[in-house]
């Protein structure tokens, strides 16, 4: 259940650390974000940006008070299956993505759930140490 | 008014006693046909255990998920112990278990396990016909309070990768 004010966990290498939901995009007003929704977000909280970052990373990083797209990868609300079981994490979190729907960072730190499979976001599935 | 038909004074009857009269059954024509009872449906048999009776037919003929969730079998599951579900497309759950939910063929069970230092659960109905196998890869020495462990999440109880403990094992 993610909506406005929801603080979420990133967990690529874009350079976010916390970031807040501040719309939940192709919904009604009423509804909240579930795992694979895109969601616009304000970075609250993001690492500093060091000399020694280079490459695709260092291009793509994000400071604090930038606003976002991001896809919802993890929510602690727990959601149903198709087959009647039941998946709840431990945290919110999200991945940043860019206006094509790829992912602005190079990797993902941890695991993130199946249901992104079945929606095409086939980086950042790829990108993940671990489905769940 | 009674007292006056009692002793039969007046041929005009009182209109109490007219009102009872009336009251006596009295039919006309032909007796009414009588059927006989109906056969008891399922011999006798009360409808809701009736149903569960069936759907344990067709989810699980042969009662070894029944038995893995009876508490009068000793080799029956219980929160606290690790546990590797395995479905019919050959994937894999591992997780120990936090609360098992018994309520006939809608029974399920809670495991937890923690992936990438981050908690994941999966709360897993254990009569779906596409699990394969439920299978117990470790017990606890000693199990902890209460059937219910939802109070060793985010504590020093809580469990760890199990993957990896297991593998080093």
């Amino acid at each position: 259940m993610i909506y406005l004010k929801t603080v979420l966990n990133v967990i690529d290498n874009s350079g976010a650390q916390l970031a807040e939901c501040i719309k939940v995009l192709r919904h009604n007003p009423k509804n909240f974000a579930k795992v694979g929704d895109e969601i616009t977000v304000v970075i609250q909280k993001a690492r500093p940006l060091t000399t020694d970052i280079t490459g695709q990373s260092a291009n793509n990083r994000v400071k604090r008070r930038d606003i976002c797209r991001a896809i919802v990868v993890r929510t602690k609300s727990p959601f149903r299956r198709p087959d009647g079981s039941i998946v709840r994490f431990d945290d919110n979190a999200c991945v940043l993505i860019n206006k094509n729907g790829d992912p602005l960072g190079t990797r993902v730190s941890s695991v993130v759930a199946k249901e992104l499979k079945e929606l095409q976001y086939n980086k950042i599935v790829a990108l993940a140490p671990k489905i769940f | 008014m009674l007292g006056f038909a009692r002793v039969g004074l007046s041929p005009v009857r009182s209109p109490i006693l007219q009102s009872i009269r009336t009251f006596i059954p009295y039919r006309k024509g032909a007796i009414p046909t009588v059927y006989a009872p109906l056969p008891a449906k399922r011999n006798g048999e009360l409808p809701i255990p009736y149903l569960h009776k069936k759907m344990y037919e067709t989810l699980d003929p042969s009662g070894q998920r029944r038995e893995l969730i009876n508490k009068a079998n000793p080799e029956c599951l219980r929160a606290g112990d690790v546990i590797k579900v395995t479905y019919v497309d050959r994937t894999s759950v591992l997780g120990q278990i936090i609360a098992i939910r018994r309520s006939n063929t809608d029974s399920n069970i809670l495991i937890r396990n923690k992936i990438t230092r981050l908690g994941c659960e999966v709360r897993i109905p254990i009569f779906n016909p596409r699990i394969k196998n439920i299978e117990v890869v470790q017990r606890p020495k000693r199990y902890l309070a209460r059937s219910k462990h939802y109070y060793i999440r985010n504590t020093r109880l809580d469990v760890g990768d199990l993957e990896a403990t297991l593998r080093k094992k």
